[in-house]
């Protein structure tokens, strides 16, 4: 959980670490909070990039868990144990393992026909990054849909509702206030996890931060840069974190 | 014997009436040869799709001519429309579904007229059919006169249940139960927690599947369903309203009562619409239709779920202690929508613990203990007099 006490120790250290490299500071040379101005358009577009893969993942990730979750409260076992092997497998298996695997399995190129469809590494990466977070979703969906009482199966039915137009017109509706706190969580989750695409090569706010350290050759930005970088994604994790406490309070003296 | 002599001996206080008499099929055929002198010539009545027989018992020295009744009825003089163009050609309509027995004196045949309101109607009054000559037996006397000739008070079975076993596990919670519903009838369960009363309820409308015996709803063997598809019907016929109301919490009070007819059934949302608010106008909630029901009390709950069960205009209602979770002011509120849907003729099986209620609507009252009927009967006689130990304990208990 991010609290507002880890921004506060966060931007303390931030601000350290540029005073310390202030006092060390070799005459002559930029100054660090300089270099810092200089390149913070490119890290801020380095940012908007992981954001992006923030959004399509959790909205693939979100699409593919409400089909998972449907499989995982079936009626039929098989599906039911289909799904659940399917889940587990997603929720235990380490990001960065699903995150090269679908690297190494995906093509880098569609043939479709006679054209060529590129399938570029970020899109590789938010794949990658769906898939736990579609077998966490659907893990949601199911604690969710269990959670509402039977008696309303039972009016649905005696009302001649069908299974199918019970979960969808009347269970899964009254799941979404339920799912919305654990769901931003782990988009909160997700998005940090973003940074995880730098490894496999993708040009995000890491792999960005990286090159600008190699370019500068200043071992006195590293300290300064790194936790700039991580205090960009404090600023925009904290609120959603501060949201989803407080929409689970609200939903808990129900 | 004659006829004055064994409605005396009986005790019944009979007026003399005329009336034209209307008796199902069988109960004219145990009951006719039984009375003393019964002389009678009969008139067939059929529906179309011939599910409803209906016997017009005439005296034989009435003067009535069968063809002309036939013509006069619409109809040849073997089968024409059933009791309800009867009651229309009457000018009556058939709401209130009630037995009235009729004893003609001069033939000494026993009547059922259906309708507890066709008699009062002056059309029926000047009808060439009514005569003086008929012997009318008030409608609270009908079942003591019943009991004397040995039948059962039943128009129409809508519901019956034969011999139904239900066990949850090693737990026996119905034994074997049997129950008659006639059309328009309501019927109260009662009993001690446990008994198996709700889960009877449940076992009508399919909610929970039997074990062994039968059940009929109408056309539905509700025993022989196991589909959800073949439930969908049925459920089209049964609607039950639940002790703890189960209204769609995220949807409005009108939004409740409109679901399943348009989802289920599809019909065209403008009309449902109009339904929907005047249903929620006769269980009087008119101006609380957009609220939901997390903003409506308890009793308001309740009449939202009533509401909503009747908008899928159902043959028969199930109502499953449906006041047990109210305080006694909006209980109240809620007996009185019960109340005012069981004299329309709403065909109705309440569980209940509500012991008044239960005597004042009820025309039968099952007491059941441990997944079995213990004793049953008309209301005045069950409260009033039981005849089995365990009745009297519970009712000593709860009175």
């Amino acid at each position: 959980m991010l609290t507002s006490r880890a921004g506060v120790a966060l931007l303390a250290a931030f601000v350290a670490s540029i005073v310390v490299a202030q006092v060390q500071a070799i005459p002559g040379q930029p100054s660090v909070v300089e270099l810092l101005v200089k390149w913070t358009p490119l890290l801020a577009k380095g940012f908007l990039f992981n954001l992006l893969i923030s959004f399509f993942a959790m909205l693939v990730g979100t699409l593919a868990g409400v089909l998972l979750g449907s499989a995982r409260i079936s009626p039929r076992p098989p599906v039911r144990g289909m799904s659940w092997i399917v889940v587990q497998f997603f929720r235990n298996a380490p990001w960065l393992v699903l995150l090269f695997f679908v690297m190494f399995l995906l093509p880098f190129e569609f043939h479709v026909g006679g054209t060529t469809i590129p399938f570029p590494d970020w899109i590789k990466a938010t794949l990658g990054l769906a898939l736990p977070i579609m077998a966490n979703v659907a893990e949601i969906l199911r604690g969710a849909v269990q959670s509402i009482p039977t008696a309303q199966w039972d009016a649905a039915r005696s009302l001649a509702f069908s299974r199918r137009q019970t979960l969808w017109k009347i269970i899964l509706p009254q799941c979404v206030k339920r799912m919305l706190p654990p769901w931003m969580n782990w988009y909160a989750i997700l998005t940090m996890a973003t940074t995880l695409a730098s490894i496999v090569g993708v040009s995000e706010v890491m792999t960005l931060t990286l090159r600008i350290t190699n370019a500068e050759g200043r071992t006195d930005l590293l300290i300064p840069i790194y936790s700039y970088v991580l205090l960009w994604f404090f600023v925009y994790c904290w609120p959603i974190s501060l949201m989803t406490r407080r929409l689970e309070a609200r939903y808990e003296v129900r | 014997m004659d006829l004055e002599a064994f409605l005396r001996d009986h005790g019944i206080i009979a007026t003399r009436h005329s009336h034209p008499p209307v008796m199902t099929v069988e109960e004219s055929e145990r009951l006719v040869p039984k009375l003393p002198g019964a002389k009678t010539k009969n008139l067939f009545l059929r529906d179309k799709k011939g599910a409803r027989h209906f016997l017009v018992t005439v005296p034989h020295d009435l003067p009535v001519d069968l063809n002309a009744l036939g013509s006069a009825l619409d109809a040849d003089r073997l089968g024409f429309a059933s009791l309800e163009r009867l009651a229309k050609h009457l000018g009556i309509m058939p709401g209130s579904v009630s037995l009235l027995a009729l004893v003609n004196d001069a033939a000494a045949a026993v009547e059922f007229v259906i309708d507890r309101t066709l008699w009062d109607a002056p059309a029926v009054q000047a009808h060439p059919l009514v005569n003086d000559a008929t012997m009318v037996i008030p409608h609270a006397d009908l079942e003591r006169f019943l009991a004397a000739t040995g039948h059962a008070p039943r128009v129409l079975e809508l519901v019956r249940l034969v011999d139904v076993h239900k066990s949850f596990g090693t737990v026996e919670v119905l034994c074997g139960i049997s129950l008659d519903v006639g059309k328009g009838e309501a019927i109260c369960i009662i009993g001690p927690s446990g008994s198996g009363k709700s889960t009877l309820l449940r076992c009508i409308n399919g909610l929970v599947g039997i074990d062994r015996g039968e059940i009929h709803v109408g056309p539905h063997a509700v025993h022989r369903l196991h589909k959800d598809a073949e439930m969908v019907a049925l459920r089209k016929d049964v609607s039950i309203v639940f002790q703890q109301y189960n209204l769609f919490p995220h949807r409005t009070a009108l939004e409740n009562v409109m679901m399943a007819p348009v989802d289920v059934l599809k019909q065209p949302k403008v009309e449902v619409e109009e339904r929907a608010y005047s249903l929620l106008a006769k269980v009087r909630l008119t101006g609380k239709e957009k609220n939901y029901p997390g903003e409506l009390s308890g009793g308001e709950q309740q009449r939202v779920a009533i509401a909503r069960a009747l908008a899928m205009r159902p043959q028969v209602m199930l109502f499953d202690e449906v006041t047990a979770a109210l305080d006694p002011e909006t209980r109240k509120e809620v007996l009185v929508t019960i109340r005012q849907l069981i004299d329309e003729g709403m065909t109705s099986i309440l569980v209940t613990h509500e012991m008044a209620f239960a005597r004042e609507i009820a025309q039968h009252v099952y007491f059941t203990d441990q997944g079995l009927i213990v004793e049953h009967g008309p209301p005045a006689r069950l409260f009033g007099d039981p005849q089995k130990m365990r009745t009297r304990a519970f009712l000593e208990q709860v009175l």
